[in-house]
């Protein structure tokens, strides 16, 4: 993990904001991917929604009698939309999903066709929860949200490794607790 | 700061709170009653049913109002602020008197005929249940109330004693009402809103009563009048009336909301601001609560350069709907009170919006504004005239006609959004402008910024755009820069919090994924 524990340039002698810009910035790029596993969690989810609705369909389709019209073409049209969207999409969070821990923030990526990236320093931080869901669970998965005092919404890191969701929290909660101040 | 033995103990609401509480039922019985009396003659099951069910639920109210009186118990003890309340379903609240932020008083005007007053005790924490994370007590006596709030603010003068409680210094006066601030009073949007209201609400009574206006004397005659003179006579007559009820309830809630308006800093460095003349409303902001203020201007105040002034504090900005907009820190004013105003609350000499120079957003910034307004509004506006078409009572070339009005307005429209659009760094604040029908300018102190987000469409990202969020704990949590450039947008945030962004958009190995 080379991106683990980065030094921060922060370090260096009271930088002046603007001179202290060597080059453009592009935008945050963290690290650390999650799980291999939450491609199958993602996977499972997609497929618990999608299968039932397509086998209602097709089910309507073959034993209701006088089915409307409408309702072949319909199901021509979302049975590959729904496989394709359920077994792609799994694979596109997990390449634009990435986390990342600095020395003094975090920074999370996600979003499909409106990307998004969210930083939050450790001095802001209110709360770190984790949360596994049933089905997390069966992948040993677990997803760790850092809330802050805004209302705009917490950062949130899915699909990590259960036993690495712990630890971080743990480390985070150290780190927060060192820095000891009230978040807002 | 002594703790008395008194606020140990636990305390009950005021009695009188049940008297108050059910009183809000007095409103609608007289209109009902006197709908009733009024047109005995035409009353029919239908208003017997609404007179039945106003009666029950005066009954179950008054009882629920005795029940909460009973069970409600509240005290302060050198740790926390705690409250105990709900016969079936308890609820024991507590806050830690060190993560109270904010105690504010409100007195409606039935809670000032029975000399009570409601207090709310907020953390200044926004979760996504912020109900959970403030106190009110609703229903104690004025002095009580004046007691508590002294006492559970008081604790950060109380950590020096010694004896600079016995000399109270005076606290020096920021703003004071101005009458002359009126005339910006009707150019709102809740002055068409009230008309509407009082229009919808009153036909929604007489509906609910079962009373047909058209078998009313008097309503019979007004139509018959409006019918006999010229359309163009008759439809000025009836906007001029919903327009001189609209100015008249729009003056009248600004003297009700401020009346007595003072804002003023208090020795110790908390804000406070008094206002109301029915309802009085007393918001104490401490000073390290203040995040910055946002500067408002609806399109009609920019035409007469007069602006509103929030406040963007931590706690402020809920949704709580017994205190109406507590963060409003004037009303429509000249844009150089507002200034003033701006500079004394963030104790500056001057204010960073008159200081900061905003730095414009690129140029594809104006063409998503041209396009949204000279291409999805036309659309939007020729599919509604197309649909009134399609169902009748228009003819086809209003389609058109409506696409091209529309865009005719879009067109200098979007150019003023962007000519609004910008953002600058100015000392230690943050501030960001943007928006065309209400042009929001935001100042923000930097120090008050617990986060950065960036979002980034797929239209925004073909354009190199991309909105960036300062996450705060004040107000909505957030402040906007639309549409800036991406590069510079990320050096505007890594300005702001040096060093909090580099670690993560350095790396050139975050390619070869």
């Amino acid at each position: 993990m080379p991106h683990q524990t980065r030094q921060s340039p922060r370090d260096r002698p009271e930088a002046v904001p603007d001179a202290a810009a060597p080059r453009l910035l592009s935008a945050p790029a963290p690290g650390r991917r999650p799980d291999r596993r939450a491609v199958h969690w993602w996977l499972t989810q997609n497929l618990l929604v999608v299968v039932p609705v397509l086998a209602g369909i097709a089910a309507a389709l073959a034993l209701v009698p006088d089915t409307p019209s409408w309702l072949w073409p319909a199901f021509a049209v979302l049975c590959p939309l729904g496989v394709a969207y359920a077994l792609l999409t799994p694979w596109y969070r997990y390449r634009v999903h990435r986390w990342e821990a600095s020395t003094e923030a975090v920074c999370a990526t996600s979003g499909r066709f409106i990307r998004e990236w969210r930083v939050v320093p450790f001095t802001r931080i209110q709360t770190l929860d984790t949360k596994r869901g049933p089905l997390m669970q069966l992948f040993g998965l677990s997803a760790v949200t850092v809330t802050t005092a805004s209302a705009a919404g917490p950062v949130t890191i899915d699909g990590l490794d259960k036993d690495l969701a712990v630890a971080l929290v743990r480390d985070l909660t150290e780190r927060v607790r060192a820095l000891h101040e009230d978040g807002t | 700061m002594p703790p008395s033995p008194a606020e140990q103990a636990w305390q009950r609401l005021h009695p009188r709170m049940i008297v108050v509480s059910v009183s809000w039922l007095v409103g609608p019985a007289v209109p009902l009653l006197g709908a009733i009396f009024a047109a005995r003659d035409l009353l029919n099951a239908h208003g017997l049913i609404v007179l039945g069910s106003y009666i029950v639920v005066a009954g179950v109210q008054a009882g629920h109002e005795w029940v909460r009186y009973r069970t409600t118990r509240f005290r302060i003890t050198d740790g926390k602020v705690e409250l105990h309340s709900g016969l079936f379903f308890r609820t024991d609240k507590s806050i830690p008197r060190d993560r109270v932020r904010s105690a504010d008083l409100t007195a409606n005007p039935v809670h000032r005929l029975f000399g009570l007053a409601a207090v709310k005790v907020g953390t200044g924490e926004h979760t996504a249940r912020s109900e959970d994370d403030e106190l009110v007590l609703d229903g104690i006596s004025r002095e009580q109330a004046l007691q508590f709030r002294a006492l559970l603010l008081s604790r950060s003068g109380a950590t020096n004693p010694d004896g600079s409680a016995a000399s109270p210094a005076l606290p020096v006066p920021l703003a004071r009402m101005r009458w002359s601030w009126a005339r910006y009073a009707p150019l709102t949007v809740t002055t068409f809103a009230g008309v509407l209201a009082v229009v919808t609400g009153g036909s929604k009574l007489l509906d609910t009563l079962g009373l047909d206006l058209a078998d009313s004397g008097t309503a019979r005659d007004v139509w018959d009048w409006l019918s006999s003179v010229p359309l163009a006579l008759a439809v000025a007559v009836v906007t001029a009336a919903l327009l001189a009820i609209g100015v008249a309830g729009s003056l009248v809630t600004f003297a009700e909301a401020w009346y007595g308006y003072r804002l003023e800093r208090e020795p110790e460095g908390s804000l406070h601001l008094v206002r109301g003349l029915l309802t009085s409303r007393s918001v104490s902001v401490a000073e390290r609560r203040i995040c910055g203020v946002e500067l408002t201007r609806p399109l009609p105040l920019r035409l007469l350069s007069a602006a509103r002034l929030n406040l963007l504090a931590t706690g402020l900005g809920g949704h709580s709907a017994r205190f109406s907009n507590p963060a409003q820190l004037m009303p429509a004013a000249p844009l150089d009170s507002a200034h003033r105003i701006t500079a004394d609350v963030l104790d500056e000499t001057s204010s960073p919006i008159t200081q900061a120079a905003l730095r414009g957003h690129p140029r594809p910034a104006l063409r998503r504004r041209l396009v949204r307004g000279c291409l999805l509004a036309p659309a939007v506006a020729a599919a509604l005239a197309g649909a009134g078409a399609a169902i009748g009572p228009l003819p086809w070339w209003t389609v058109a006609a409506a696409a091209l009005l529309t865009a005719a307005c879009g067109a200098p429209l979007a150019w003023d959004a962007y000519r609004g659009l910008g953002h600058a760094l100015h000392g230690d604040y943050l501030v960001v402008r943007q928006g065309t029908f209400v042009r929001r300018t935001v100042v923000l102190r930097r120090d008050r910024i617990v986060g950065w987000t960036g979002r980034q469409s797929y239209p925004q990202r073909r354009a190199g755009l991309c909105t960036l969020t300062a996450t705060t704990a004040a107000g909505k949590g957030a402040v906007r820069i639309r549409d800036v450039g991406i590069a510079e947008g990320l050096g505007l945030a890594d300005a702001a919090l040096p060093g909090l962004l580099r670690p993560f958009c350095d790396p050139p190995s975050a390619e070869d994924h």
